[in-house]
This record gives C-alpha cells, structure tokens and sequence, in this order.
C-alpha cells in the first residue's frame, strides 16, 4: 500500500470512530422518562430491564400486568413478587439462581443451540483449512518448565471443570469452562517435548455431547410438548441439585467446548497427517 | 483478624509500588524481569492474604489463589528470560560476565 | 469512578493504536492481547462478570496463541 493510500485510509477510519464514540458516549447520559439523569454506577435495575426478567416468574408476571398494567409505570415502587430466599424457596418456575443462565438456556435455549452449530462450523473448517502444513519442531523447553506444567494441569482441568458445573449459581458457565479446559492443554502442548493429542478421541466426544443436547431437547419435546421443556422438578434455589435440565445441558456444553477448541488448537500446531 | 489483613495489604501495596519503580529505573531487560517478578509476586500474594484476613470466610479461597500465583509467575517469566537470550537481545555495558552464553549452543 | 473506566478507556485506545500502526506482527500480536485484558476489566466494572470470565479465558488465552502459530507457519514482518 503506498503511502496517500495509507492515510486517507486511516484519516476516514479515525473520523468514523470519533462519531461513533460521539454517539455512544451521548447516549450514556440520556434522561429516564421521568426526567431524572442517570449516570452509570447507581443504575437502578427495575428501570432498565423489562419486569418478566426482573419477576423471574413468567406467569406471576403476565397475570399482574394483566390487572394492574398501567399503574406500573407510576408506580414503581410497589412491584409485587414472592419473596424468594437463597437457600429456602422450592419449586420456582425455572430454579437457577445466576441470572444470566436462567436466560441463556432456559427461556432462550434454541439460541444457545444455533451458537454452539456455529463454533462446530468453524472448527470444521479450521480443519479443512489445515490440509498441507507440516510440523515444526519447537526448541526444547528447559526443566523448570517440563516439571511446572505436569505438575499445574490436573488443577486447571479441576478450575474449568468446577466452573461448568457450578454455571447455575455462580458467574460463568458453559463456555468460559471449555476455554479454560483447552487452556490446559495449550500448556501441555507447549511445555512438553513430546505430547501428541489424540485428535480422533475427543472429535467423537464432541459429536457425542452435540447429539445429546439435541437428544435432551427431544426428551423434553416428548414430555412437555415443547422443545427444549424443563423436565426435571427444579428443586430448593441455590442447592446444587436444583434448576432441572439447566446444570445437564451446562456440562454437555462444557465438555463440548473444551474438546472443540483443544482440537483447534493442536491441529494448528502439528498439522493435518489425514492424507 | 481486621488489624493482620489491614497490614498485609499495606505491605502489599508497598512491594508492588517498588517493583513498578523497579521496571522504570533499571538499565536492562533482564535486570527489569529480576526486580519486577519479586516484588510483585509478594506484593499480588499479600495483598490477597490480607483481603481473605479481612473477611474470614473467604479464607481458604484467597490461599488457593494466592498459592497459585506464587507457584506460575517465577515460571514464566523464567521462560520469557530465556527466550529472550536466544534472540539476542543485548546485556547493558555494565555487565561483567555472561554465565548463560557458552550453555545456548548445547540443549540441556 | 467514572474517571476509572475514561483512563481505562484510554489505555484501549493507546493499544489499538498501537496494534495498527506497527511492521511487526508480533508486537502487534502482543498489543491485542493487552486489549482482550482491558476489555475484560472493563465488563467486571459494568457489573457483568459472565462475560469478563469468557473474554479474560478466551480472549487473553487461546486467542493469542493461536495467531502466534498462525504467523509461525507465515512470515513476521509485514511489507510495505
């Protein structure tokens, strides 16, 4: 690229960001139709999200909009809902106490499945992309970090794996435990002399765990007349044991995503031997 | 219990500020590696001591954390100095002797 | 508080800046990773830990390293 290319290139590209960052910045600080200004760090969660997320209860919500809608925004203050406690309330509609999981898998399920199509497509392609590369040797790693890394794996496979079975309580879930699984690996096919990843094992135990999140959503189909119902009694919120097919379809996502992207990863390292 | 975690994450704050005037004032790369990795090692593991002194149940957390700290930044940046030896990146002209110079020929 | 998130806005910038405007590739490798970092801190400070878990694991992680091996496999510096 010569050099008047490069800038006005870069002239127009600094101009489009400086409007975008104009516009987002102004938005920020937007009145609430009450007049009130907002800034960002009291926000007050009943003004910004919609009051189904807020009941976590759809049918507690539908039958008091029903009755009483326009009063709701007059009157805030006084929105209704059972007093839900950690640790004591029984059999809720949908029983995860993180607020994000009850949304990415319970009420919006079908997405989380047309993602996790996607990530299977790139990583196909990925591997097809691959075809013609040859190995290349790195320098052998030095004693300190030959013993560090056997010694540090099995505690990061254990961090990602507490993550993905603990999505429906605490921040995280399925998808930050696969990446750190894969992260696991990345460390022992850096700071090894000789590990080969056995790329034919875990291409089947991520097709596996793809069919039995199709196969849980068909459970569901048959028992509730819904694809992707909840089937499983949700128990006491905040046990371990609670929230029905939610921590089943998380692990099956975690153990999914992790052999995804361990895959990627080694196959991009010691290229495709298939002939 | 509150007047242990208050002074160790004082102690903390401390180490950390010298490490960061550490990596400003020394000559060289490998001394700035040196400085920077120690102080802030013990700076980042008694900062997080003293915050799982401050609220008691989070005691074992914070030590787990803290263990895993100390046992993975003397690694790296073990192995950030050796790379940077096999590129060649020069020592500062008060360096006496090079111990490291005559072992990159041979692999250990 | 508001003055945290413009100086850790600034940092984002100067490392985007400074992943275009750089021959080497690997440097620029290195600026992307800072800002993955910053970027992670920035959602923990909007109150949204799910996605600065995924970003730090994701972004700061596997996603450097494998542009390190993709630039392996081709050449370091860029051409004019």
């Amino acid at each position: 690229m010569k050099k008047t290319e490069f800038l006005t290139g870069s002239f127009i590209a600094l101009t489009l960001v400086v409007l975008l960052g104009v516009f987002f910045f102004q938005a920020l600080f937007q009145p609430s139709y009450e007049g009130k200004v907002m800034p960002i760090d009291n926000v007050n969660l009943k003004d910004r999200v919609s009051l189904h997320y807020v009941l976590k209860n759809v049918n507690d919500a539908s039958k008091y909009l029903a009755t009483n809608g326009m009063r709701y925004f007059n009157n805030r203050s006084s929105v209704p809902s059972k007093t839900i406690t950690f640790g004591k309330t029984k059999n809720l509609e949908e029983g995860s106490a993180n607020e994000v999981t009850s949304i990415v898998v319970n009420y919006r399920g079908f997405d989380t499945l047309g993602e996790v199509t996607v990530l299977f497509i790139s990583i196909i392609g990925l591997t097809m992309l691959i075809g013609g590369v040859k190995e290349k040797k790195l320098r052998m790693p030095s004693v300190i970090v030959r013993t560090g890394s056997k010694f540090l794996f099995p505690f990061i496979l254990l961090f990602g794996v507490y993550i993905f079975i603990h999505g429906h309580l605490t921040p995280g879930g399925g998808f930050p435990g696969g990446a750190v699984i894969a992260s696991g690996f990345l460390l022992l096919l850096l700071g090894l002399e000789n590990f080969k990843f056995n790329t034919t094992v875990s291409k089947v135990i991520e097709s596996l765990a793809g069919v039995t999140f199709v196969g849980i959503g068909l459970v569901g189909l048959f028992m509730k007349n819904s694809f992707l119902a909840n089937f499983i009694p949700t128990g006491t919120i905040g046990f371990l044991y609670s929230a029905g097919m939610v921590a089943l379809i998380y692990i099956v996502v975690g153990i999914k995503v992790g052999a995804e992207l361990s895959t990627g990863v080694a196959e991009l390292k010691e290229g495709n031997k298939n002939d | 219990m509150f007047i242990i975690g208050i002074i160790l994450i004082t102690i903390g704050v401390i180490f950390s500020t010298l490490g960061a005037l550490g990596l400003v004032r020394m000559p060289d790369l490998y001394n700035r590696l040196q400085t920077s990795t120690k102080a802030t090692t013990l700076g980042a593991f008694s900062t997080i001591i003293g915050v799982g002194f401050l609220n008691p149940a989070w005691l074992i957390k914070t030590i787990v954390i803290a263990t895993f700290i100390l046992l993975t930044a003397p690694i790296s940046s073990h192995n950030l100095a050796r790379a940077s030896h096999k590129w060649g990146i020069p020592l500062s002209d008060k360096t006496s002797v090079d111990k490291y110079d005559s072992k990159t020929g041979k692999e250990e | 508080m508001v003055i945290l998130l413009y100086l850790v806005v600034l940092v984002l910038a100067i490392s985007a800046l400074c992943a275009i405007f750089t021959k080497d590739l690997l440097v620029s490798v290195v600026a992307l990773g800072v800002n993955s970092l910053i970027v992670s801190a920035l959602f923990f400070l909007m109150h949204a830990p799910d996605v600065a878990i995924t970003e730090a694991a994701i972004g700061a992680g596997l996603s450097t390293a494998i542009y390190v091996f993709a630039i392996r496999h081709t050449k370091r510096q860029e051409e004019k």
